[in-house]
């Protein structure tokens, strides 16, 4: 079911474009941007999946329908770590929160 | 125009090729096949031997249950063998079974195609399961796990039981699944016969599809995460541990990203069975074609989100729990979409009361009760209250186990004639159809009634007071089974003495009835051109034949 082929001067434009985002990662790791770090990572490594999917398992020729399984594996992959990260990152607010003593008992009178 | 029989029978494709049994002779063609029907069949035989063998490790511990106290083995045999039921259940039977079987067997015919898009890879997909069974059952005899068919950290990782080998046995069963599915998915993207266009796919395709869809994207998260647990056991990772810095809550949640969406792995495919056999036994189409197909490709996506709902009392933050038991509640609205539907279509409908249709009414009670009970147990307060109780396990064999079981036995009626060109005793199929209904009610009513009670699931004794419930439970599990035997037998002779099937004796509107009473090796000689959809029963049987023609 494909509906238009590429020639390989898109695959090497792309395969360039691959090794610039690899050197733009490494890069990347010696700026140490603190806590963007992973976003910029997950982001240059979000695009490089998207440019293999494309183009080198050849998605971007084929018809929408044939496309569909793999959109819907990057939601639900995507879906997945949302949820497990929120959950993890809130159970660790829950441990860090410093636990309220139990009250005194009031005196009662004797 | 196709040459067809006289009327009461279907056009016949290639009538003048042998059928698939005969095509070859000798093992050697049947263990080197391709055919998609004799791979079918070769699964047959393996999933039902895996039905047996755990239906028989339930009866070993429904009768030690039968009394408080040891019975009949010991209770580290006892948590062997739960640990193995369900393993042999969940991944040997009922995640195979009607995909690997029936979806093999009339698929590529119901979109007519002559094979899967990938033969060989569909043979693999046989040999990869049943090395894959092999290496499980043979590690449980060896030893065996002792952690439940969920293999939760930290006891998986610490226990001195062989939980290695029945992890690898499990991933090698994964990697049989994903075969599978990329084989279905490609099948039904790229080999519908011309006419058959999304909107003419028939429903059970489309079940077979989603489940495929699931199965592709959540077994590879099911083999990595138990592979770590392996890992963690024989080598100390520490990935879930949590004395080595692990986080046992990190497990659950890959572990139900998978085995969440796998149920249902396991009941879309019943689903689909179902909306085959209503539409025949109604003779009418559905009353929304959409409405059922969509909803499988809805079941299949908000089937992920759900997985949470396990871990509710893990420890699990208040915000995604809230999410998660919304999201499984959401799952109800697309199966009660299924359920009204399938209601609607017998709406007037000329309804035959067969074998098939008869499991269709007990399958249609047991996924609606496992299904309300499901959205009790989806909300948070209750679930506290039924958490790992054997109202849990009542409520999961309703849904899983009858859902598939009584879809199951359906499609092996249902598809029988079709497969071996022969027709089973009806008054026997009855009868073992209601003797498979009443004896799983009779297991599992009263496992609601002792979980609520406050019966934990997955103890070797219990209190005294608990025991009335465990006899009756007991008393149904082997009414089950004999039923079950019964309904075995009843095919079994069929399939040497039953009288000949005509190639519709449904009279059916499908198009894997086009084909000879039994289909011949490439299903069709010249692929056809359909011009109906496989469910136009406001067609007479003539002028639905007339819109089947051979491609130019």
């Amino acid at each position: 079911m494909t509906v238009k082929h590429l020639s390989s001067r898109t695959y090497v434009i792309v395969w360039l474009l691959l090794m610039g985002l690899t050197l733009a990662s490494y890069l990347l790791s010696l700026a140490h941007l603190g806590e963007a770090d992973v976003v910029a990572a997950l982001l240059i490594a979000t695009v490089k999946t998207l440019l293999v999917l494309l183009f080198f398992m050849h998605l971007i020729e084929q018809r929408f329908t044939n496309a569909l399984p793999m959109i819907v594996a990057a939601l639900l992959v995507g879906l997945m770590l949302t949820m497990m990260l929120s959950d993890v990152t809130s159970r660790q607010a829950i441990l860090q929160r410093p636990i309220p003593l139990p009250r005194p008992p009031a005196a009662t009178p004797r | 125009m196709m040459a067809h029989e006289v009327e009461g029978t279907a056009p016949v494709h290639g009538a003048h090729e042998v059928d698939y049994l005969r095509a070859g002779a000798g093992v050697r063609s049947w263990l080197l096949t391709t055919d998609h029907k004799r791979i079918g069949l070769m699964f047959y035989v393996l999933v039902v031997l895996m039905l047996l063998l755990g239906g028989a490790f339930a009866l070993v511990l429904r009768t030690e249950l039968l009394t408080p106290g040891p019975t009949v083995i010991s209770a580290a045999i006892y948590n062997r063998m739960f640990t193995l039921h369900g393993v042999v259940m969940v991944w040997l039977f009922m995640i195979p079974s009607i995909p690997n079987i029936f979806g093999n067997f009339v698929l590529p015919i119901m979109i007519g195609a002559k094979d899967l898009a990938f033969p060989r890879l569909n043979l693999a997909s046989l040999y990869v399961y049943a090395i894959g069974a092999v290496v499980t059952l043979a590690a449980t005899i060896a030893g065996g796990a002792d952690t439940g068919w969920t293999f939760y950290p930290p006891y998986s990782t610490t226990t001195p039981a062989g939980v290695l080998p029945v992890v690898i046995g499990i991933f090698i069963l994964g990697v049989s699944s994903i075969m599978t599915a990329v084989n279905f998915i490609a099948t039904t993207h790229t080999m519908r016969a011309r006419g058959i266009s999304w909107g003419r796919v028939p429903l059970f395709v489309w079940a077979i599809y989603s489940t495929s869809i699931i199965m592709l994207l959540a077994t590879p998260v099911l083999g990595l995460t138990i592979l770590l647990v392996g890992l963690d056991h024989v080598y100390h990772f520490g990935v879930f541990d949590p004395t080595l810095g692990g986080d046992p809550v990190l497990f659950q949640h890959l572990f139900w990203f998978y085995s969440h969406p796998a149920v249902y792995i396991m009941v879309l495919p019943a689903l689909g069975v179902i909306s085959e056999v209503v539409c025949t036994f109604a003779q009418r189409q559905p009353a929304s074609y959409w409405a059922i197909a969509l909803s499988s490709f809805g079941i299949a996506l908000i089937g992920f989100a759900g997985w949470g709902h396990h871990m509710f009392v893990a420890g699990m933050s208040e915000l995604d729990a809230g999410i998660f038991g919304a999201f499984s509640m959401f799952i109800a609205i697309f199966s009660a979409i299924k359920v009204f539907t399938w209601v609607a279509t017998l709406h007037r409908g000329a309804i035959q009361f067969n074998t098939p249709m008869l499991y269709f009414f007990w399958f249609l009670f047991l996924f609606v009760f496992g299904g309300m009970t499901g959205v009790a147990v989806a909300t948070q307060s209750l679930d506290v209250h039924w958490h790992d109780t054997y109202f849990v396990v009542a409520h999961f064999h309703f849904i899983m186990v009858g859902g598939t079981l009584t879809a199951f036995l359906a499609a092996a009626h249902y598809w029988f004639p079709k497969m071996f060109g022969r027709a089973y005793s009806e008054p026997m199929g009855l009868l073992t159809s209601f003797g498979v209904f009443l004896g799983f009610i009779l297991t599992f009513l009263p496992q609601f009634l002792a979980g609520n009670a406050g019966m934990p699931r997955r103890y070797y004794s219990y209190p005294a007071q608990y025991q009335w419930l465990n006899v009756l439970s007991t008393g149904g599990a082997y009414l089950l089974a004999g039923a079950l035997v019964l309904a075995l037998l009843n095919l079994l002779i069929a399939l040497r003495w039953g009288p000949r099937a005509s190639a519709n004796p449904w009279r059916s509107r499908s198009y894997e009835w086009m084909t000879p009473p039994i289909p011949p090796e490439h299903n069709f000689p010249v692929t056809p051109v359909i011009d109906r959809g496989p469910y136009d029963y406001h067609l007479t049987e003539e002028e639905a034949h007339a819109r089947v023609s051979t491609a130019r």
